[in-house]
């Protein structure tokens, strides 16, 4: 029952008519509009909404607003007092201890109920403090050092330009104060929330749904169904097989057949699950076996009327195969001393950004409807609902929110269409916010893989041929499985020089929520199986691993994948460093062990522009479409490197958001693309502004544009250096009498590398472009009575070409470690009969503060020809490598070896022969 | 559906909020604001404890046993020099709790009132001989032994309107105990398996009691019966830990979820409660800090 409830916030009274067993997470955000407080799992799972009562510290999530009236809250609002910032938030700054930030004000609080409590904390006590507060990003390297630095009061200076410099994220003040506006942060007047009603069956025909009894609920405003939506009109990444809503079926557990609009989140919820489905059950397909079984139920029966963006080869439940080819296995093997074959298997997992989708949509008079939403690929978006839904672009405008970590799994159209229609069918704006729950039933993890793996060797340590067959489980719609599976067949292979390659990659439907992107996708099963089987050669062949890596790995003029060239190979450097970084070569105590990986990627291509406005005062406007999944890019390297062409500071650029609206065409964040591809158009897009500028210049001046060039003062006589005139004084006389304003564009679609003829087929990206060598070494200790691994100690190399900020780059490296250690050791989406049956953050295991071992990052650089200042793409690599690494470790540790994730504690027990007593 | 929130401000006020239908405790409310669970009685009325000063702190009593009110947190007790000192299985134990921001508001007594076959710090309560003391109107208050307390997955035998005021736990003299566990996680986790052992010893070394108790390896926490039995007057040896652990096996039902299979339970039963005992007995005889 509402009444009037009196909240101390930050030292202020707010007198709120509220409900008290409201929780105060609720109340703060959406009545009061204190957004900086985020919900991640609201559950208490998570520590994103973390906030002190009376100096407690309390999941708000969990807190009802009756507990916490008349006591004093603060949030991440009140961490700044009297206008400067609490040093825990310029050292989180300072240490680049923020990424998606999504996480960062739950992170602060903990930190600062720490310090409250102990003002100078050591490094276990920290990692403590913040075990509550997961982050996906980071691997909480630098929010330990962040918290440390803070604590001591030793706080480091970032400088202001620069490339190669650890400039500050330009995005990291308003993440440390809460100011950041992610997607489900914003609001509007008079909106309603949005629900998803969400297929109880793995495959069923729909035989009807009835709205009625979810509209006679009370606040309840409308229900859409697919039988309103185009029947005809399909949409997908590669393979145009999946419609908004589903229509004559559903094909897994989760799947969207409706959708309601209500009040409130609550009344939606329940409103959703008032309508009734009328379901008739088709057989089954869970496994692979399954899928690839003669007479299996077809999860898609129209496949080949599906449009395809690639020769693709599909069949049954084959929604895409494809092969690579090069030189002759079957003759090759022939000639090796030995030849070995294993299978692995990995596991579904999750990306687990702590920021669940939201959107918000907002219908105008004429039916436009503008959509803010946390996506990676806006320009995407309304492309895939352009197509889906028939609608003309002009009728579709999004806008880009901050995005609270994506890892690929916002790549994918999400609630957009959802609250597009919900807000044209209600003329209310419409606001959804998936759960927790539904973010692991709804959304699109990683693929299952199996795959088998020949290789045949000679004794003198080369690698002769390889053989492999790749299957992936992409569930019930393709999604990127296709790119998945190729991606897969490029590093099964591993960076080494074979000859004689055959590849053949499947991707397989089944009645499991659709598989999509995931950092690397197809990455980490591949390196996994390669990288543990060279392992097993080495040890079957008394050969050291290091060797005989070193051995074989590429380098400069080799050939590799489909049979590109490869150039500018920092490999064997990266493999060097972390083996001597991890003490290779030392003696190991009982139940330790080393072990190793390496591998390669692609930095990203794909379609991007940009545009450098010169603004009155002589500062610049950057506009990109891009937007920042966390990782920094568009805050970091980007407006560097303008900076650096217009001799400016990072804090003289303005970065626009990205809105289709006004924005140049970006093809999103995603696919290590960010700073090789967009970072390069910001960059041209520079250049082409300072010749107009000297050009101006000249023209202002009278003078020869030859003899002047930019300055840290303005344009300057290149003879002595004469200030000419400064940029505000261009910007201005333009503006006012001289030939309008200046800006810079540029347009930029990387070129693949050509690869041979006739050597691969069905592969919807058959080269690598400025390839990325990455290597890591793991430390790890076996308790043979538990299984627990513990890993003690990751290096992680990686040769990215030129690292424009530094800092950024480590903290790839060190996000990317923590993610691979999740899925080398603990997360797994467990599903009996297409069921998820641990969809939450206590079942669902990414690694805590508490769980990650020291991670120290190399980087290492080997310029591309290709890429800005020589940079290359440098987001997915570092989570591939590390189950592989861990894989190997424990095998040296303790003999034995895991062929499938996750290695937990449990897996590896049984591994060792520890039977249950009176089994 | 709409859930009341009433606050009272004394025990007999709480004590009648509780007696209505559909009436809940809420005291940290990290359990009793989880999404219900299937078949979980619809919770009308959620009665806070928050203004109930009598609930709060950790006290002595004229018998030398100690007493945490029904509103001591986690945190307090895994913070408090006499509990560490004391009752170190029991600190640990609550230290193992979910995050920080848990157990600074989730209470000891909640975590038995919820009776989950995991509740980590009812497994050391269980070994420790603790006794629930319950208000329930009349102007006696109940003490029930925990030992007798849970009767199923989420079940007690509290009687609807119950108010749990504390725990008391005995004064356990010279001793030594320990708390072990596993999970896949260091933090924010569910225990897999978790085991408490208490040992007294006498001057000479050799056993004069001991107790074992057990956490997620059967529908509620365990104690495992017969074991002082086994242990009195032996000393601790490779062959005791052997019979203690194969006790410890005998007494577990677990079940294969999602945690973990329970094969690996009875295994990991037999494992901690060796490691368990064996630091236990090393506090007793001063061994181990
Ligand atoms: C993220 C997370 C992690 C967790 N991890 C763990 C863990 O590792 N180990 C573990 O054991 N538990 C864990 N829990 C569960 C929970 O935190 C504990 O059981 C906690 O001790 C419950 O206490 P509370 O004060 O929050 O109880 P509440 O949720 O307030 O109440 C729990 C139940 O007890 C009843 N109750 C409370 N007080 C009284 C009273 N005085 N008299 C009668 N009945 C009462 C309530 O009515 C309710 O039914 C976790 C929970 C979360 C959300
Ligand atoms: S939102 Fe509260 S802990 Fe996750
Ligand atoms: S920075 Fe922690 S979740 Fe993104």
């Amino acid at each position: 029952m509402r009444r009037e409830v009196g909240l101390t916030v930050n030292g202020r009274v707010y007198p709120v008519y509220v409900d008290p067993a409201e929780t105060l997470l609720y109340c703060l955000r959406e009545r009061l509009g204190l957004t900086g407080t985020k919900e991640g799992c609201g559950d208490g799972e998570c520590g994103a909404c973390n906030v002190l009562v009376d100096g407690v510290l309390r999941n708000a999530c969990q807190t009802l607003v009756g507990e916490a009236e008349g006591r004093e809250i603060v949030t991440i609002e009140g961490l700044a007092a009297d206008g400067a910032l609490h040093p825990l938030q310029e050292a989180f700054i300072a240490t680049g201890a923020v990424q998606c930030g999504f996480c960062t004000p739950g992170l602060l609080m903990s930190a600062k109920a720490l310090l409250d409590r102990v003002p100078e904390p050591t490094e276990p006590e920290i990692r403590e403090a913040v075990a509550g507060n997961l982050c996906r990003c980071t691997g909480y390297v630098k929010v330990v050092e962040a918290i440390t630095a803070a604590s001591r009061g030793v706080i480091p200076q970032l400088p202001e330009a620069g490339i190669g410099a650890n400039v500050a994220r330009a995005d990291a003040l308003e993440k440390v104060t809460g100011a950041a506006l992610f997607g489900a942060d914003v609001s509007r007047p008079f909106q309603l929330w949005g629900a998803v009603v969400r297929s109880p069956r793995a495959h069923a025909r729909i035989r009807g749904i009835d709205a009625a009894p979810a509209l006679a609920l009370p606040g309840v405003h409308a229900v859409v169904t697919g039988a309103e939506l185009p029947a005809d009109l399909f949409y997908g990444v590669d393979l145009h097989d999946q419609q908004v809503l589903a229509r004559d079926k559903v094909r897994y557990i989760g799947e969207p057949v409706a959708l309601v609009a209500a009040d409130t989140p609550e009344s939606a919820a329940l409103a959703a699950a008032a309508v009734a489905l009328d379901l008739e059950d088709l057989p089954e397909v869970h496994t692979l076996d399954q899928a690839l079984a003669d007479g299996a139920p077809l999860v898609h029966e129209r496949l080949d009327d599906y449009h395809a963006g690639w020769p693709a080869v599909r069949y049954g439940n084959v929604c895409s195969e494809s092969f690579i080819s090069r030189g002759d296995a079957d003759a090759a093997e022939s000639a090796c001393d030995r030849v070995f074959t294993h299978t692995f298997e990995t596991q579904i997992v999750h990306q687990s950004y702590l920021e669940p989708h939201a959107s918000l949509a907002e219908a105008d008079a004429r039916g436009k409807v503008t959509i803010w939403t946390t996506n990676q690929k806006p320009f995407a978006v309304r492309r895939y609902m352009a197509h889906s839904l028939g609608w003309p672009m002009t009728r579709i405008r999004v806008i880009g929110m901050h995005i609270g970590g994506g890892f690929g799994g916002k790549l994918e159209m999400g609630l957009e269409p959802f609250c597009a229609l919900l807000a044209l069918k209600t003329g209310h704006p419409v606001k959804m916010v998936m759960s927790r729950r539904e973010e692991f039933v709804g959304a699109n993890p990683r693929h299952a893989s199996r795959i088998t793996v020949t290789t045949g060797v000679t004794a003198d340590m080369k690698i002769v041929f390889r053989r492999g067959d790749v299957l992936l489980d992409t569930g019930a719609f393709s999604g990127n499985g296709p790119t998945a599976v190729g991606l897969a067949m490029f590093l099964l292979p591993g960076p080494y020089k074979i000859d004689n390659l055959h590849l053949r990659g499947r991707c397989l439907y089944s009645n499991k929520p659709s598989s999509g992107s995931c950092r690397g996708p197809g990455g980490p099963q591949a390196v996994f199986a390669g990288e543990s089987q060279i392992d097993i050669i080495a040890r079957e062949m008394g050969w050291d691993p290091l060797q005989f890596r070193l051995a074989n790995v590429v380098g400069e003029g080799d050939i590799i994948g489909a049979g590109q060239r490869l150039h500018d190979v920092g490999l064997r450097e990266c493999l060097e460093r972390v083996a001597e970084e991890i003490g290779w070569d030392d003696p190991k105590a009982a139940d330790q062990g080393k072990g190793l990986a390496c591998s390669w990627w692609t930095s990203g291509g794909w379609s991007t522009a940009a545009q450098v406005n010169l603004n009155e005062d002589g500062t610049v406007t950057l506009v990109t479409g891009a937007v920042d999944i966390g990782t920094g890019a568009k805050f970091t390297s980007m407006p560097q490197m303008v900076a650096e062409e217009l001799r400016l500071k990072v804090g003289d650029v303005i970065i626009s958001s990205c809105d289709t609206d006004s924005s140049p065409y970006d093809h999103g964040d995603g696919g290590s693309r960010m700073t090789y591809n967009v970072g390069h158009v910001c960059r041209m897009a520079a250049l082409d502004l300072r010749s107009e500028i000297l050009e101006r210049a000249a023209l202002l001046a009278g003078d020869d544009p030859a003899d002047l060039e930019l300055t840290e003062e303005g344009v300057t006589a290149v003879d002595g250096g004469r200030l000419v005139l400064t940029l505000a004084e261009i910007a201005e006389r333009s503006r006012v009498s001289d030939q309008g304003p200046l800006a810079g564009r540029a347009s930029f679609l990387a070129q693949q590398p050509a690869c041979e003829e006739g050597v691969c087929g069905g592969l919807t990206y058959p080269a690598f472009l400025a390839p990325t060598f990455s290597a890591q070494a793991a430390a790890v200790r076996v308790d043979r009575l538990t299984g627990q691994v513990t890993v003690n100690r990751v290096a992680a190399a990686m040769d990215v070409g030129r690292a424009i900020n530094p800092m950024a780059v480590e903290g790839q490296l060190e996000g990317g470690v923590a993610m691979g250690l999740g899925y080398g050791l603990m997360e797994e989406v467990k599903m009996v009969e297409g069921r998820v049956v641990n969809p939450d953050f206590i079942d669902y295991k990414i690694p805590t503060a508490a769980d990650m071992p020291e991670v120290v990052p190399i980087i290492v650089e080997e310029p591309s020809g290709s890429g800005p200042h020589g940079a290359k793409g440098v987001g997915e690599p570092p989570a591939s490598l590390p189950a592989a690494a861990v894989a190997n470790a424990v095998e040296d540790a303790v003999g034995v070896r895991l062929r499938s994730l996750p290695m937990t504690a449990e897996a590896v027990f049984a591994a060792l022969g520890g039977a249950s007593p009176g089994e | 559906m709409t859930v009341e929130y009433v606050r009272p401000s004394s025990l007999a006020e709480a004590l009648s909020a509780a007696a209505k239908p559909g009436a809940r405790l809420l005291a940290g409310g990290t359990d009793i604001l989880l999404p219900p669970r299937d078949g979980s009685d619809p919770v009308l009325t959620l009665v806070s404890l928050r203004d109930l000063a009598e609930l709060r702190g950790i006290r002595r009593d004229g018998d030398g046993s100690w007493v945490l009110g029904a509103a001591v947190t986690h945190d307090e007790v895994s913070r408090d020099p006499a509990m560490v000192r004391v009752f170190p299985a029991l600190a640990a134990a609550c230290r193992a709790v979910g995050s920080p921001a848990v157990r600074s508001v989730a209470t000891v007594v909640g975590n038995i009132c919820t009776a989950a076959p995991s509740a980590d710090a009812a497994v050391p309560l269980l070994a420790y001989g603790a006794e629930v003391i319950v208000a329930a109107g009349q102007p006696v208050e109940r003490r029930i032994p925990l030992r007798g307390f849970f009767t199923g997955p989420r079940r007690t035998v509290l009687a609807h309107g119950d108010v749990v005021t504390g725990v008391r736990l005995p004064d356990p003299g010279r001793y030594g105990a320990a708390f072990h566990r596993v999970s896949r996680r260091r933090a924010l986790d569910i225990a897999q398996v978790c085991v408490a052992a208490v040992v007294w010893i006498g001057p000479g070394g050799e056993c004069e009691d001991l107790s074992l108790a057990l956490g997620s390896v059967a529908p509620t926490p365990l104690l495992v019966p017969g074991v002082a039995e086994v242990a009195r007057d032996r000393r601790c040896s490779a062959s005791l830990l052997d019979e203690l652990a194969a006790a410890a096996v005998a007494a577990a039902r677990p079940i294969s979820d999602v945690r973990a299979s329970a094969a690996y339970r009875r295994s990991m039963v037999a494992a901690l409660t060796r490691a368990a005992v064996e630091e236990a007995w090393g506090r007793a005889e001063g061994r181990v800090s």
